[in-house]
């Protein structure tokens, strides 16, 4: 079996018969050992062939490429005749230059044809004995990245806490990988990471279980008058700190029932500062303050354009109390969709600024909340006539009401209200769609059936509102902000199909999407990051919706203990509706945000409990009890069981700290550190003892598996089938299982990222002018994309062809959004398919986080895209530009396809603009925000290429064909080829490169998908062999 | 293995010895025979402009001229550096004899290095770079023995490295780009208290110690496997070590008292280009005041379009991000270049202002400080005429406002001319064939 070399056995090598049968073959390892590929007859051959065609080096070559010269970095002079690690991409570039006539230079003399041949049969066959050598094996340790070593932390304590801040970035192999072995080294920088790292997760989960836990709650109601003793005297939270009215807030300690002892954190309510804001001035000198309204403020800076001049939202007041509580519309993350920014972030801008908050462990915040049975307020210039049946509304009998109003519905549906100042003529909106400066706000409540329905906004038109009415007696209350009165107020009854009928309609459809964010004042904003996913409020009756997270994760103010500054470290919960469209929404009710935290849900709590209290951890024996401690915790943590010497070595630490120390605890801290630095936990091993590949063990297996599809540890399952070593023969069930499992998506967001290079687009400078779209918010969310779609296509085994062009994209409703998608997708911020006929969509060439990526945010670049996509597509990556590449002339007169083509002609440039130019061109139609531009732009665009192998292809979908008639088995093995590069921690060799060609093109052929691509990856000898 | 086993006899056996003996001497208040020798190397990528003089703008070229009298004129893309005109020369015609043969990318990585990473050999990244080389020697001097600081944290990958520093073994060492964990790194020892600094660096030893002892017996259990790693691995632990019995004995020296409060902790590279830089020159100012490191790399901008600095120019205003810059040739795209290397001697003057404002035992910190600035290319990638100026080191024996510009020269025999400066008794790094004959170096 060894003779024909790694590649065979790799079809069905997963069969565990097949490969204990394998294994059993001891003959072959001791040929191997003594075996040296140069004494094969096939070897000799070609040393003589090279001796032969060595003159012709000399003669034609060594000019340039001597050992001194070295041009282009290739020299022939000590070159051998069969080519090395280092020096076989010297021969592939021979053989392509060769082959392509590029060298000699025309400069040169011409080299007969027959010499040509000569030389092309010695480096071909040269090139092929290396790539037939064998390739020793000897196991493998590759450290973890730091990505797994903090998946790893994360499973294995039982905490959220993000311990590994400290630890210097991974190394990116020339592939793009951080997971390769070649590349991650450990550095005494790395190791002393490691040990602070271990350091502060040990001591976050081994508390002192006799000493109770100190909890803080709070809650904040909200609501016009909820706060019976709102304080006289304003609050001071700096300049323009928009704080909700006292009387509108209401601030307590509730107390809080758990099945434990704990001491609950009265927050502090004396304050002494020594200066603070009021106003917009710097208050100097020590005051007091007293009451929790300073521990605790709802504030709402930025809401009102605080910072911009002038803009109002045209849909109405972004934030309003009423009784029932604070409504809130969409938090719109960037103005420009408005033309205007704000620096204090998403408008309305709603967040409780704490004074005081735990530093360790989870928290979680609870908000009540409700959706709003909203009215519509008509948008801006779509004053259109309203006919229907005209209810005219009678003024109240009660005069001294003089806003109040009354009528009888007879029939249920939609009305318009419809309100005429006496003596103003409606003032029409602005050019960019702002309400004129001089009106004033209307807030109107309509009652009917007990229920109340409010909403303020700018007057601009008589046609003001679309609601929603019971049929019976409606009271209506209306009041304008001006010095005028209203004249008149009707409700017209809309016909169904009524366009505001239809709108209210498709609003009352949606629902709002509730964040809460947590993160720091700072005088010029806030920092915030969300607390998990935001949250779908369904029901228009309230409910807890609960966000949990661990606040050593969110942006801290670090501000010294005593800081005298009255504004200094507060930290904000922010609570918003989010933003995805421009799409009508109705507003969110806020009722209470209540925090708890640090969050215990038993004492001690179950962190502590995995590590401390385990069999044979209650033994009398001191001793004993860390034994049985220590080799429960190093089983889990080095992913396999310990043998005799490992946990001998291990109570050695134990003792030795407890000689010194004469502390259990910490001898028992101590050593469970050690468990943490020891190469067992940092190393993926495996072990190896002879050059021959052997088998991996189930235990090996299960960490590769599970660090390859999960990018984390085995979990319990994958450990229980590695100790019964059913590992091997279940293999595929297991790797179905992983797939379709939730972390799999962890597996998709490193390898895209690092496949594709998204790494691009997230320091992407994009034009705000010329692309206001291509927002942060939006790009957060396109940047998901890619890995959605490729763990969507891979777990439904869609074709290769689908990676090229697919009618489902995977899209939330921001990115639907961006797209212009006439879908209506209502999923918020989570991903999901949708099938569309768009021919400028689909597929992973034209996601904007690859095509924006590759531009320099102003202009799409051809080049970038050309080398992104013949290394990564297809695969076919040109050579590395050659030293001293001249300057070009001076040709900015001529366009940017002109100037290509004048590099791609240049001396020196032409061997690999070749290979890269023509497949970036074809992508001319898409700009650097990674759209297609527009229908009327299109005519200009030329996206005609001549392709490397002279076909012409007119534009991005005649080449996008020609992927996929042409190319689509090259797609199927860069795909194979960087799934296994990232699979196995390193380079396939030329027999597994190969192979991977070979398979991903049977399994096309057959119908196979890109989930049958994986699997045959992992049932393959180069990921199951060490 | 050996070398380990030895070092750490080393290590173990030399105890009040003599190689001990100057470095107690050194961590006292007085320090009396010369004043510590820093070195800082400070990188931009992308060369710098060098407009030709047909579009009329040579007061634009980064190079300066020298008029009759012999006398330094700093054309505009240099005009802030002009206070310290005698305190700096600028190198023309310096170049990396494995430059041209390498990928014109991967000056950044050769840089402080010289390796000829056109050939490298299987499981080498490359050769040590001068700022190490620096910190070998200082060392035992100081608290840290250098201090790595980039743009971007991390190494990056080879040909777009993201650290100028390579350790002894040509690996290279991670950078830090957090103003506050650099500040925490250098100065937070100050904040806790000492007796508990003194337990908590005594048990991790013993810890370490252990760890080596049980990692080194199962490294021999491994048997054939992938020895280099779990090497790697063990050297790692052992120079941890070392480090801790380092800082172990620096525990009873304070820190030198120092007003630290101007620093702005929270700039970050997402921010203001100018205040990040200049708080980052600020930590190093401080950490060669109080005499915590010896050797500073700091990497201000990565090759090829790489990382966040790539977009600072935009940030400035300019039309083009710094890559695209560099490929001007134009008129007015080269001014715009041009104004970019201004922004950058900017950012430079402040760093040697502040170290002029720092009295250390004889003249100032510049005086006893070299400051090496300069780009792994001259322009457009090309890896000839590097932009060189050396600034600072007159404590040193340096005499300034000189040009030097001999024809073609050798960067690292400039580099031995700068490790002999520091005292550092050195005939060769890498492929120098001697050191510079200038009139800088005396």
């Amino acid at each position: 079996m060894n003779g024909s070399g790694p590649t065979c056995g790799l079809q069905g090598f997963a069969s565990l018969v097949a490969a204990v049968a394998w294994l059993a073959g001891p003959a072959v390892a001791a040929v191997a050992d003594d075996a040296r590929p140069q004494d094969l007859p096939v070897e000799v051959a070609i040393r003589e062939q090279f001796a032969s065609v060595q003159p012709l080096l000399s003669t034609h070559c060594l000019d340039c490429h001597d050992a001194d010269t070295h041009e282009g970095g290739v020299q022939f002079e000590t070159i051998d005749a069969i080519p090395d690690a280092a020096t076989r991409s010297v021969f592939q570039r021979m053989i392509r230059e060769l082959r392509a006539g590029t060298m000699p230079p025309d400069d040169a003399e011409p080299l007969e044809a027959s010499a040509r041949a000569a030389l092309l049969d010695w480096a071909e066959a040269g090139l092929a004995a290396f790539e037939a050598r064998p390739v020793p094996r000897n196991g493998s340790v590759r450290r973890l990245t730091v990505a797994q070593y903090r998946r790893a932390i994360r499973d294995l304590l039982g905490i959220d806490e993000d311990v590994a801040g400290s630890m210097p970035a991974d190394a990116i192999s020339k592939e793009g990988f951080t997971n390769q072995a070649a590349t991650l080294q450990l550095s005494p920088r790395q190791l002393e990471a490691s040990l602070e790292a271990a350091e502060r997760a040990i001591d976050l989960v081994m508390i002192d279980p006799a000493q109770p836990p100190a909890i803080q709650r709070f809650r904040v109601e909200l609501g016009t008058g909820v706060n019976p003793q709102p304080v006289d005297e304003p609050l001071i939270l700096g300049h323009i700190s928009r704080l909700l009215p006292s009387a509108d807030v209401r601030i307590t300690e509730p107390p809080l029932r758990k099945p434990f002892s704990f001491e609950p954190v009265a927050m502090q309510r004396q304050f002494r500062f020594i200066e603070g804001y009021q106003g917009n001035d710097t208050v100097r000198g020590w005051r007091e303050f007293s009451g929790l309204e300073h521990a605790v403020f709802a504030c709402l800076r930025g809401s009102d354009g605080d910072d911009v001049r002038d803009f109002i939202d045209p849909r109405g007041r972004g934030y309003q109390s009423v009784p029932e509580g604070l409504l809130l519309r969409p938090s719109i993350p960037s103005a420009r969709y408005l033309g205007v920014g704000s620096k204090y972030g998403p408008l309305p801008n709603f967040k409780v600024a704490v004074r005081e908050l735990p530093h360790h462990g989870r928290f979680r915040v609870t908000v009540r909340a409700a959706c709003c049975d909203d009215l519509l307020v008509v948008p801006p210039g779509s004053e259109e006539e309203h006919q229907g049946d005209e209810l005219v509304a009678s003024r109240s009998e009660d005069q001294a009401a003089t806003d109040r109003w009354q009528a009888t519905v007879a029939q249920a549906g939609v009305y318009l209200v419809w309100v005429m100042l006496a003596g103003v003529d409606p003032k029409p909106p602005q050019a960019d769609g702002q309400p004129a400066a001089e009106s004033h706000e209307i807030a109107v409540a309509i009652t009917s059936e007990g229920t109340t329905r409010r909403v303020t906004a700018r007057w601009m038109q008589p046609s003001f509102a679309a609601v929603r009415l019971p049929a019976g007696e409606v009271a209506v209350q209306a009041h304008y902000a001006g010095p005028e009165t209203i004249d008149q107020l009707h409700l017209l009854r809309l016909p169904d199909d009524d366009p505001l009928s239809l709108r209210l309609a498709a609003m009352q459809q949606r629902r709002p999407w509730l964040g809460v964010h947590l993160g720091l004042r700072r005088d010029c904003g806030s920092t915030l990051a969300l607390v998990g996913p935001p949250q779908r409020v369904d029901s228009g009756q309230l409910h807890d919706y609960v966000f949990e997270g661990a606040i050593a994760n969110f942006p801290d103010p670090q501000v010294e203990a005593g800081n005298p500054n009255y504004l200094a470290g507060l930290r904000e919960i922010a609570v918003r509706s989010e933003y995805t469209s421009d799409r009508d929404m109705p507003r969110l009710l806020v009722k209470s945000v209540e925090f708890e935290g640090p969050l215990y849900e038993q004492w001690p709590p179950a962190s502590y409990a995995a590590v401390a209290e385990v069999p044979g951890s209650d033994a009398a024996d001191p001793e004993q009890r860390a034994n049985a401690i220590l080799s429960t915790f190093a089983t889990r943590a080095w992913r396999r069981p310990l043998t005799a010497s490992e946990r001998d070595g291990l109570l050695a630490i134990w003792r030795q700290s407890r000689a010194a120390t004469g502390d259990e605890r910490q001898a028992l801290r101590d050593a469970l550190v050690a468990v943490l630095v020891s190469p067992q936990f940092l190393f993926l091993i495996e072990e190896s003892t002879t050059p021959e590949p052997e088998l991996l063990d189930g235990y090996e297996l299960a960490s590769k598996l599970a660090f390859f599809l999960w990018n984390a540890p085995p979990d319990a399952e994958l450990l229980s089938q590695a100790a019964a070593d059913t590992l091997h023969a279940g293999l595929a069930a297991h790797t179905d299982r992983l797939i379709d499992h939730v972390r799999f998506e962890a597996f998709a967001e490193v390898f895209v990222s690092e496949w594709l290079r998204l790494d691009r687009f997230d320091v992407l400078e994009s034009d705000a002018d010329r692309f206001p779209r291509l927002s942060g918010h939006v790009r957060r969310h396109l940047r998901e994309e890619p890995a959605r779609l490729l763990t969507h296509l891979i777990r439904t085994n869609a074709p290769p062809a689908d990676l090229v062009y697919s009618h489902t994209l995977l899209v939330n409703e921001v990115v639907a959004d961006y797209y212009g998608l006439d879908a209506a997708v209502e999923s918020g911020f989570d991903f999901v398919p949708v099938r569309h006929c768009r021919s400028d969509l689909g597929g992973l060439l034209t996601l904007p986080a690859v095509l924006a990526g590759l531009s320099d945010g102003r202009e799409p670049n051809p080049v970038k895209r050309g080398g992104w996509l013949a290394r990564k597509i297809i695969a076919e990556p040109p050579a590395d530009p050659p030293p001293n590449v001249p300057k070009l002339e001076d040709l900015t007169q001529l366009s940017l396809r002109e100037r290509l083509e004048q590099h791609r002609s240049a001396k020196g440039c032409t061997g690999c603009h070749q290979g890269i130019d023509p497949w970036g061109l074809p992508f001319e139609g898409y700009g650097a925000d990674g759209l297609a531009v527009a229908d009327e732009l299109d005519a200009e665009v030329d996206a005609s290429s001549l392709l490397p192998d002279g076909t012409v292809v007119d534009d991005f979908a005649a080449f996008r064909a020609y992927l996929l008639s042409e190319k689509i088995d090259r797609v199927a093995a860069s795909f194979a080829w960087h799934l296994a590069t990232y699979a196995s921690g390193r380079r396939p060799t030329p027999a597994e490169e190969r192979w991977l060609e070979r398979m991903a093109a049977e399994e096309r052929s057959r119908g196979g998908g890109l989930r049958d691509i994986l699997k045959a990856i992992v049932a393959s000898e180069m990921f199951l062999t060490k | 293995m050996a070398a380990r086993i030895k070092r750490r006899e080393v290590l173990k056996g030399i105890a009040g010895a003599t190689l001990v003996l100057p470095a107690l001497e050194a961590m006292g208040e007085a320090v009396t025979a010369r004043p510590p020798q820093r070195f800082c190397a400070v990188y931009t990528a992308n060369g710098m402009a060098l407009p030709r003089p047909e579009l009329g703008i040579d007061e634009w070229r980064w190079f300066p001229s020298v008029d009759a009298a012999g006398q330094l004129k700093l054309g505009k893309s240099t005009e802030p550096l002009e206070p310290f005109r005698d305190q700096l020369s600028f190198f023309g015609g310096l170049f990396h004899e494995n430059g041209p043969k390498a990928d014109s990318h991967i000056c950044s990585d050769m840089w402080l290095t010289g390796a000829p990473l056109q050939d490298p050999q299987p499981g080498t990244f490359n050769s040590v770079a001068i700022d190490q080389v620096v910190a070998e020697h200082t060392k035992q001097h100081c608290r840290q023995r250098s201090l790595v600081l980039s743009i971007d944290s991390g190494v990056g990958f080879m040909s777009r490295t993201s650290t100028l520093s390579y350790d002894m073994e040509g690996r290279p060492i991670p950078a830090e780009n957090n103003p506050r964990r650099v500040f925490d790194r250098l100065f937070r020892a100050d904040a806790s208290a000492v007796a508990v600094r003194r337990n908590a660096l005594g048990r991790q030893l013993s810890l370490v110690d252990a760890v080596l002892e049980n990692a080194t017996s199962f490294a021999k259990q491994l048997g054939r496997t992938d020895r280099e790693t779990m090497q790697q691995y063990l050297a790692s632990l052992d120079e941890m070590e070392a480090r801790l019995t380092a800082s172990e004995r620096w525990i009873d020296t304070p820190v030198k008292a120092q007003d630290r409060s101007f620093l702005d902790l929270d700039a970050s590279p997402e921010g203001e280009p100018a205040s990040y830089y200049q708080t980052m020159f600020d930590l190093i100012a401080l950490a060669f005041d109080a005499d915590i490191t010896r050797s500073v790399s700091f990497m201000l901008s990565r090759e090829d379009g790489m990382g966040i600095s790539d977009t600072f120019p935009l940030k400035l205003g300019l039309p083009q991000t710094h890559h695209n810059l560099s490929h001007a040739g134009d008129r007015d795209g080269l001014l715009a270049f041009a104004s970019y290397d201004r922004f950058l001697s900017e950012q430079l003057a402040h760093f040697l202002t502040r170290l002029s404002g720092y009295r250390d035992l004889d003249g100032t910190l510049l005086d006893n400080t070299l400051v090496l600035y300069g780009s792994g290319c001259s322009t457009t990638h090309w890896p000839k005429d590097l932009p060189t100026l050396v600034a600072g080191g007159r404590g040193m024996g340096l005499s300034h406002g000189h040009f030097v510009c001999d024809g073609e020269q050798r960067m690292t025999n400039l580099y031995v001319s700068l490790l002999q400066a520091l005292g550092i008794e050195q005939e060769s790094f890498a492929d120098s064939t001697g050191s510079l004959n200038c009139p800088v170096f005396g």
